[in-house]
């Protein structure tokens, strides 16, 4: 029995030594590796946070969307329903808000597309537009489509135009083509703190 | 028949004693091929022709300069630049009670105008009329500058020649007697 396991046994031996190549020390030329197919990473995340920060790592936008989907090939991050602040040295200059916001992070240039609504605290000023681009490495923006632009108060000083240009803190604002209306409000009168008559 | 006055070099102030209409609302619309505002010191510069609308009526010019205060509101606008203005004022006598309407057109090379007390300085070259509706009571002017006060529809000319026509009312004939 043991002598038919030996000869079994060297029977695969001497089958493996016959199927081996011959040459197997000489170096075999490797094939061309396959082109592999283009890699298209793109996520979608429902209710996500918009981030943007410049080449120092300082943030310039940050903000919250509905949701967002982000292209990695395009670098190209896109956020329905956003509403975000720019910032300046970590203050909030503006904020603003649109059905539609495209946020380039390769050139740090924000797309809002829609119903554009912007406000800057410090100033008192606000726009609307149809768009607006955010350019924030030039902080600057630059806004199309039934433009208007907006400082109320007691007074209200309003300006409808086709376009803006202005800095991202609003505090100056360059329109081609404007209808101004400046309308004062009347003081409101002083309520009396007692009762009638009596003082 | 009518008579005519000339002033020349003096100021001349055509003070009828009256009180504004009625309360106007502020309001003024301005329409300019290009603003450019500064939030730091509240300037908006409106050039490439503008065109300013306000309850008096319109004054055009080359360019304008709007002031705004801290709350926004307009401290004054100066208009520069082949400016001309066209404007009705009214004004009630404080005497008799009726409301009078009076005509101003006016060109100058600046008009500045202050919606808090209703002025409107003309100054350079200024040439114009104002003239009661109605009536053939008119101001012709021609000077440097010119004062309206539009609350109280005055106006104070300072080194002008102006000429003022007066329409005089004649009598009313006295009825003849009946020949019999």
């Amino acid at each position: 029995m043991s002598g038919r396991i030996i000869g079994l046994a060297a029977l695969l031996l001497a089958l493996c030594a016959c199927g081996s190549p011959r040459h197997s020390s000489r170096p075999q030329p490797k094939p061309a590796p396959e082109p592999k197919p283009e890699e298209k990473i793109k996520v979608t995340v429902k209710g996500g946070e918009l981030v943007l920060s410049d080449q120092q790592g300082q943030r310039v936008l940050e903000g919250e969307a509905d949701s967002m989907t982000y292209d990695a090939e395009r670098k190209l991050g896109t956020f329905q329903h956003g509403r975000c602040a720019f910032l300046e040295k970590g203050k909030v200059v503006t904020v603003a808000q649109s059905p539609l916001i495209t946020i380039n992070y390769q050139s740090n240039q924000v797309t809002m597309t829609g119903d554009v609504v912007a406000r800057s605290e410090a100033h008192h000023s606000a726009f609307r537009a149809d768009q607006a681009v955010w350019d924030t490495k030039q902080k600057r923006v630059h806004a199309t489509g039934n433009v208007r632009f907006l400082r109320d108060q007691r007074g209200t000083y309003s300006v409808v135009g086709p376009s803006l240009d202005a800095d991202t803190e609003l505090r100056r604002v360059v329109m081609p083509k404007v209808r101004i209306r400046m309308v004062e409000v009347p003081a409101a009168p002083r309520l009396r703190s007692g009762p009638k008559g009596r003082r | 028949m009518r008579n005519a006055v000339m002033l020349a070099g003096l100021v001349l102030l055509l003070a009828a004693p009256s009180q504004p209409a009625t309360q106007q609302f502020r309001e003024v619309r301005i329409q300019a091929g290009l603003m450019d505002y500064d939030g730091n010191t509240r300037v908006a510069h409106c050039t490439k022709g503008v065109h300013m609308k306000t309850s008096e009526g319109t004054v055009d010019s080359n360019e304008a300069v709007i002031t705004l205060d801290q709350a926004n509101r307009v401290i004054k606008i100066e208009a520069k630049g082949n400016v001309k203005s066209d404007l009705t004022v009214e004004a009630k006598d404080a005497k008799t009670g009726e409301v009078k309407r009076r005509l101003v057109n006016s060109t100058s090379d600046e008009a500045n105008y202050t919606p808090s007390d209703q002025q409107l300085i003309l100054q350079g070259n200024v040439k114009g009329f104002a003239q009661e509706v109605g009536t053939q009571n008119k101001l012709d002017l021609t000077g440097k500058k010119a004062t309206i006060l539009l609350r109280e529809a005055r106006y104070i000319v300072e080194d002008a020649d102006a000429t003022f026509t007066e329409e005089v009312k004649e009598p009313p004939a006295e009825p003849k007697a009946e020949s019999k």
